[in-house]
């Protein structure tokens, strides 16, 4: 009767640390994916700033009334390709740069010239792919997000999730800030 | 984009004067037809029979009854060889043709006295309907898409496993084997090009769609109606490709698989999958389902099981109304997928195919105006200034440079 006893708990006992043991190893390689698809997003953000230089340089010599906004972009991406920025900051500066782009794009509408440039053309090409390859690599660090976040807040993993020290993580969100900076009111008084 | 009711004008005063024409010799081919059809009973098939059976009972002594059993069996071995391979075909066909000649025989007759009609029918209605749609869209009735273009969508087809672009997928066991096909549109829309066929296969039968997708990718994306094990060597492999993507109307009918996650969500945005959605409805609204599609090499392949388009029935009036319609829908359907799924948006990287230059050898030929149904040769600068060979119908790229190749338009062999 005994052994039976000492049998069952020690059956159980094994169940639970091979449970322990998995779901361990489930949030461990939900947490990398999230950093993965994290560094898809860097990959396109570093090409973005790359992209940036070139773009201000032709567009300067057209656009008159918009000195102030490329000032800003330039200065924010010297800001967040510095390299003391965290995660979080990065993001939200990056929201900036977004909206300050979103507000030349619209700008150039005025500047009939600068849409006929081909450089410009070829420029403009290039930073709708990357902002396509942006909101694609945006969207499967949403979907790992979520994957984990339903990993370390759902019970029973959720215990394990706690011991490890791992908290639900915010998603990447964009569209306000790009959004609010657009004014295209403004554009049209001038 | 044409409307119905401009569509039903047209057939009024363009397409019904032919129907008329037309619908006399459908009655005359459908007489023939019967007529022949006796006279091939009386004359060829019972006397053939008869002395097969004479020849077989007497000199092999074979009884009748068992005679009947040895020639089911055999046309029934015939059919499984026909999916064992060719091996097993060869000599089971052996035996099988003295059985089988007649039918054989009877099917090649009945093609003879109908193809008259049908091409009269495809040149004088078909052709017509399709030029109403667009100009520039051009048809073959009995060309149909490439084999190799069929075989790289991995939709159905052969699949090289030598090709590291795409590890995932299991190599086509059934490949595309009987591959045939019929009414290849083909042509440009907008600034991309498109083209669809009726394709038949062992492994599908349908409308196969293929255009030029407006934006490059690295690695193939796959979206198949359900969970299917059919393309994938096991389902670890399966699941571990599967992308789970937002849009819960598109997961309830699709299961989308690629590599890398980024790829496929960069392809599939939410607006295309919204698209995507759209377009499966109307097909569904027809009555079919299971389409599967692949972006296979900036290529947009789409495979319809649909019935066979653009034929006539020979065994109905052309009068009745329900027939044009049903073919304007057909076309309608087909020829609006680049503008349901908007593949003319050319804003990213991809640059737009730069207008076409005829050119014959290299050397620019001014003046030229194509004509349908003629095959030239075209050489087409991209934007990036690699120079790819292209026919003036289904893009190919020749491992060597291609010979000048002319081809008459079917309606004047």
């Amino acid at each position: 009767m005994i052994l039976i006893i000492v049998g069952l708990v020690s059956i159980i006992g094994i169940v639970i640390v091979l449970w322990y043991f998995s779901t361990y190893n489930r949030l461990i390689n939900s947490d990398n994916q999230v950093g993965n698809a994290f560094s898809g997003i860097d990959v396109q953000l570093t090409k973005r700033y790359d992209l940036i230089p070139n773009l201000v340089s032709v567009v300067k010599g057209y656009m008159i009334h918009e000195k102030e906004t490329l000032t800003k972009v330039t200065e924010l991406r010297s800001r967040a390709m510095s390299g003391k920025a965290s995660d979080n900051e990065k993001i939200a500066l990056n929201n900036q740069i977004s909206g300050a782009l979103a507000d030349i794009k619209v700008a150039v509408e005025n500047y009939p010239n600068l849409k006929a440039n081909e450089n410009f053309l070829h420029l403009q090409a290039s930073l709708n792919e990357i902002e396509a390859q942006l909101a694609a690599a945006r969207r499967t660090f949403n979907a790992m997000v979520t994957s984990y976040n339903n990993d370390v807040q759902m019970f029973p993993s959720s215990i394990v999730a706690s011991n490890m020290g791992l908290t639900a993580k915010e998603w990447f969100e964009t569209t306000e800030v790009k959004k609010g900076n657009i004014d295209v009111g403004s554009l049209l008084d001038k | 984009m044409r409307t119905r009711e401009e569509f039903i004008n047209f057939y009024k005063n363009e397409i019904i004067p032919y129907v008329r024409k037309l619908e006399e010799e459908r009655k005359k081919t459908v007489y023939n037809l019967y007529f022949w059809m006796v006279a091939y009973g009386l004359f060829f098939f019972l006397p053939y029979i008869y002395v097969e059976i004479w020849i077989l009972s007497t000199f092999f002594s074979i009884d009748i009854n068992l005679l009947y059993i040895i020639l089911h069996t055999l046309v029934i071995i015939a059919e499984i060889a026909e999916f064992a391979g060719e091996v097993v075909m060869i000599p089971m066909m052996c035996c099988g043709t003295i059985f089988l000649l007649p039918f054989i025989l009877w099917v090649s007759l009945y093609y003879t006295i109908i193809e008259s009609f049908v091409s009269n029918f495809k040149k004088q209605i078909i052709l017509k309907i399709i030029k109403f749609f667009d100009p520039n869209l051009r048809y073959s009735r009995l060309e149909f898409i490439d084999s190799d273009k069929f075989n790289k969508s991995r939709l159905f087809g052969k699949i090289d496993e030598s090709d590291e672009s795409n590890p995932f997928l299991w190599p086509g066991e059934e490949g595309s084997q009987n591959y045939s096909g019929d009414d290849l549109v083909w042509g440009k829309v907008g600034h991309t090009f498109m083209e669809f066929s009726d394709i038949s296969t062992n492994s599908f039968s349908g409308i196969f769609y293929v255009a030029d997708f407006n934006k490059t990718f690295k690695c193939p994306v796959f979206v198949l109606p359900g969970k299917s094990l059919k393309f994938f060597k096991s389902s670890q492999k399966r699941d571990k490709h599967q992308v789970i993507l937002e849009n819960p109307e598109f997961e309830q009918r699709y299961s989308t698989y690629c590599e890398d996650q980024n790829v496929a969500r960069y392809i599939l945005t939410p607006d295309l999958m919204e698209r995507i959605v759209k377009l499966s409805k109307s097909i569904e609204s027809m009555g079919y389902t299971g389409v599967s599609i692949s972006f296979v090499g900036n290529q947009f392949n789409m495979a319809v099981p649909y019935h066979n388009m653009l034929e006539p029935n020979l065994y109905r009036p052309l009068y009745e109304s329900a027939d044009p319609l049903a073919y304007f829908e057909d076309l309608l359907l087909f020829y609006s997928i680049v503008k349901e799924l908007d593949l003319n948006t050319r804003i990213w990287s991809k640059a737009p195919v730069v207008e076409a230059v005829p050119t014959v050898m290299g050397k620019v030929v001014e003046g030229i105006t194509l004509t349908p149904g003629v095959i030239y040769l075209e050489s087409v600068k991209k934007a990036d200034h690699d120079v790819e060979w292209n026919w003036s119908g289904p893009v190919v790229k020749p491992k060597v440079k291609p010979k000048l190749v002319y081809a008459k338009p079917y309606w004047e062999k």
